[in-house]
């Protein structure tokens, strides 16, 4: 086991609602409303779980820099989704007893998005065409796992 | 029966049915089921039609048929047509009598059809008319509207009258906004939306009385109105653009008419090509919308779980490492825990209301495993059920993307087929009274046009939602400045207040919604299940979204991927979940239930449908094909009238 001797993690509570950096609530806005996004349509939520993925391969964790946006309540979130947040701070840490920590968990996956939004609407609105692109990714990524 | 039931329907010179047509449909003792069957063209959809007309002065089954225009029938009987003059007019009726256990309202509509001297025909309704019964004595209601809408409100009625054949339809294309729509409108929640409207109103009203006040506030509240004046600017050409459009295809609409007065064969060819295809990218279009809708869906999926796989493998291994080392404690050890703490004493033998130390031990011991032991068992059943659904998730994905590229191509090439046609037909040359040539240039500005004002729209539809944001955010900067301010403080108060107030009203509109949503899921599920004519249990969600999931053995089953009698099934389960959740105790007529349906479901159906609804008086007008023995036999036991209605040189007669 990874480093689960060395941190010993307080015991809190999830919190209600999950946040982005304000500045950024156009990014996923742009993302799930302009016709020519691959995204068009899906919901807040689902966005940003794609983006806590996309940040992990692609930029790591950045923190939130300004005021924060309450982007949906914690309790939206599926018990599949809430597990993925969960894994992605297990792997983060490299220990399980981060889960103990509830508040760092969802700190974690907002940092991850937090970069992860970022490059992804790059990504969408750059030269390439996203879809295909996005796709390609996935492919290789999975085969490689 | 504590729900009404229509007890007669006299119908008089209304399209097949000439003369007068009574049909009794009363109830017999627990008999709520009546059958009225007939070969397609019979009439069956226009008994539907005659009661939508009566009570509604709309006809259900054209308003929803894609080639009405083609299906033109007059009102009038044309038997009955044919015996009047040209310039004269005929009429006839729809007479509904309902109640519960005796007849108490008699709703009455009158037509006409006028037989026009080029021999065309016009047709003209007249007012809804109701008697009502008061002790022994029928009389006239003056706002027959006011009680017909206690009964059965104009938008709630598609939930009782509806024809099963198009239900498939219902879960096409954008069937989110129907779904929503269909909960609104049971949901009884129309006061609330009025308090909303009014609260809006009155906020706005306290708004601009902020004029007065003077420093850093007025100058944000002039950056938030400017923003509202922006956005209303936005709103406006926005709906100035949805205007040019259709003006544009009305004018498109115009120029292919005349056209269509061309007697040149090839024009006429090339015509009727054009027509077909621009049906067929019409479709390929919607095609390409839904496709991409359901992409995006998979990308999201695939990518939230591939693009995090190894956190899922990781975390995975992690807990079956420490269930190996015996870090993990498997959960009996909670209970275990818990009947030390009961019992009062440790596993040592201290007693534990002595040694306070101990105790407190176990009390935190008991928190570890909770929180660790019985998240991570969850934890260790969600992953691998992660895991597992990566592939099926990129597979969909995949295709979804390579069924794009399909059908872009296909349009690409109908949209290169169409080009020719229009250079050539704007080429064309001929000595006639249409100049086809400079009709087809004028139709080729304005398709380009049209295309440009689309383009605008989408941009402009962009710039609204960017400019909601924008007006939010002025809002909130200019109150946190008025809140700076001792003088404003009546006024925040009150706009906080109505600020709260909305907040309230919405927050109990969507607790009624969600309990709503809850209850048409519960039913939905026990619906499809039983209707469903697969033996493996399906899930069906209905999510705050009005997005409807269906989860069998191996995952998610994508909508899209259903069958016409799979979505028939499933629409006819959310149109029965309404109509028993709705709180309106109306009969309910279902014109080709079984339509789409191979024989089991057919079978479950005719078997299912009517315990469900066993306190409602069902009326199916079924095809010949549709009854057959097993559903007859089905049926059997609950069958109150059996009609067939068998059509003979333009009259149907009902045996």
């Amino acid at each position: 086991m990874t480093g689960s001797n060395t941190t010993q993690y307080e015991e809190t509570d999830a919190p209600r609602d999950v946040a982005i950096e304000s500045s950024k609530r156009e990014l996923y806005e742009e993302l799930r409303t302009i016709n020519s996004s691959p995204f068009y349509g899906v919901e807040l939520r689902e966005l940003f779980m794609f983006a806590m993925g996309y940040g992990r391969h692609k930029a790591g964790r950045t923190e939130l820099d300004g005021d924060p946006h309450y982007l949906f309540g914690r309790t939206t979130l599926t018990d599949e989704q809430e597990w993925i947040i969960k894994s992605v701070a297990v792997k983060g840490t490299g220990d399980p007893d981060v889960l103990r920590d509830e508040r760092l968990v969802y700190t974690i996956a907002q940092e991850y998005a937090n970069s992860g939004i970022e490059k992804l609407h790059g990504k969408v609105f750059g030269p390439e065409e996203a879809l295909n692109e996005l796709t390609r990714e996935l492919k290789s990524l999975h085969e490689i796992e | 029966m504590n729900k009404l039931q229509i007890f007669h329907i006299k119908i008089k010179d209304y399209r097949q049915y000439k003369g007068t047509v009574p049909i009794d449909l009363m109830l017999a003792g627990d008999r709520h089921i009546n059958v009225i069957e007939g070969q397609n063209g019979a009439g069956k959809s226009n008994l539907l039609n005659a009661i939508t007309l009566c009570f509604y002065n709309e006809e259900t089954h054209l308003e929803t048929q894609e080639d009405q225009a083609l299906e033109y029938e007059p009102y009038v009987n044309k038997r009955r047509l044919e015996e009047i003059n040209e310039g004269d007019s005929a009429r006839g009726y729809v007479e509904i009598t309902l109640g519960k256990d005796e007849p108490k309202y008699i709703f009455t509509r009158e037509f006409s059809t006028a037989k026009r001297d080029d021999g065309t025909f016009g047709d003209a309704t007249g007012d809804l008319r109701l008697r009502q019964k008061f002790q022994q004595d029928w009389r006239d209601v003056p706002n027959p509207h006011t009680r017909l809408s206690e009964i059965l409100p104009t938008r709630i009625h598609e939930y009782f009258l509806f024809d099963g054949e198009q239900l498939d339809e219902f879960f096409n294309e954008k069937y989110t906004d129907r779904v929503e729509s269909a909960i609104l409108d049971v949901s009884h929640i129309e006061l609330l939306n009025r308090s909303l409207t009014h609260i809006d109103t009155v906020r706005t009203e306290f708004e601009r009385s902020s004029t007065e006040y003077d420093g850093e506030a007025i100058r944000r509240r002039d950056e938030y109105e400017e923003a509202k004046e922006r956005l209303e600017q936005l709103e406006a050409s926005e709906e100035e653009c949805e205007r040019d459009i259709e003006d544009a295809n009305d004018r498109l609409d115009e120029i292919d008419e005349k056209l269509a007065g061309s007697s040149d064969p090839e024009v006429q060819r090339k015509l009727e090509r054009r027509e077909n295809l621009n049906g067929r990218l019409d479709e390929k279009r919607s095609d390409l919308e839904q496709k991409r809708a359901e992409v995006a869906e998979y990308l999201v999926e695939s990518g939230t779980l591939i693009f995090n796989e190894n956190a899922l493998k990781f975390t995975l291994d992690q807990f079956e490492e420490m269930e190996d080392q015996g870090e993990l404690p498997p959960r009996i050890q909670g209970w275990f825990i818990d009947q030390l703490m009961e019992r009062g004493e440790c596993i040592c033998g201290a007693t534990l209301e002595d040694d306070i130390k101990k105790q407190e031990h176990l009390e935190e011991l008991r928190k570890e495993v909770a929180v660790i032991t019985e998240g991570t068992i969850e934890g260790k059943i969600e992953i691998p059920h992660l895991i597992s659904q990566a592939d099926e998730s990129l597979n969909s994905l995949l295709g979804g993307v390579s069924d794009i590229t399909l059908i872009q191509d296909e349009i690409d090439e109908f949209e290169r087929q169409l080009r020719d046609i229009s250079k050539e037909l704007e080429g064309k040359e001929i000595s006639e009274d249409v100049d086809v040539a400079q009709l087809e240039q004028q139709r080729s500005e304005i398709e380009k046009r049209i295309r440009q004002l689309r383009e605008d729209l989408g941009r402009r539809r962009g710039e609204i939602e960017q400019q909601e944001l924008t007006v939010n955010d002025r809002r909130e900067a200019w109150l946190d400045e008025m809140e700076k301010q001792e003088e404003n403080n009546v006024l925040v108060k009150k706009i906080s207040f109505m600020d709260d107030a909305e907040r309230e009203i919405e927050e109990i509109r969507e607790g009624i919604l969600k309990q709503v949503r809850n209850e048409t899921e519960e039913y939905l599920n026990l619906y499809f299940n039983d209707l469903i004519w697969k033996d493996e249990p399906y899930d069906v969600k209905l999510t705050d979204e009005y997005q409807i999931r269906i989860y069998g053995p191996t995952g998610q089953k994508k909508l899209g991927s259903l069958s016409a009698g799979e979505r028939q099934v499933l629409a006819l389960s959310f149109m029965s979940a309404l109509s028993k959740i709705s709180g309106f105790s109306a009969p309910l007529v279902i014109d080709t239930p079984l339509g789409r349906l191979s024989s089991r479901p057919k079978r479950l159906i005719a078997q299912n449908l009517p315990d469900y609804l066993e306190d409602t008086q069902i009326t199916f007008l079924m095809t010949d094909e549709e009854y057959s023995q097993d559903v007859r036999a089905m049926l059997d036991s609950s069958i109150a009238h059996e009609y067939h209605l068998k059509y003979e040189n333009d009259v149907t007669q009902v045996h």
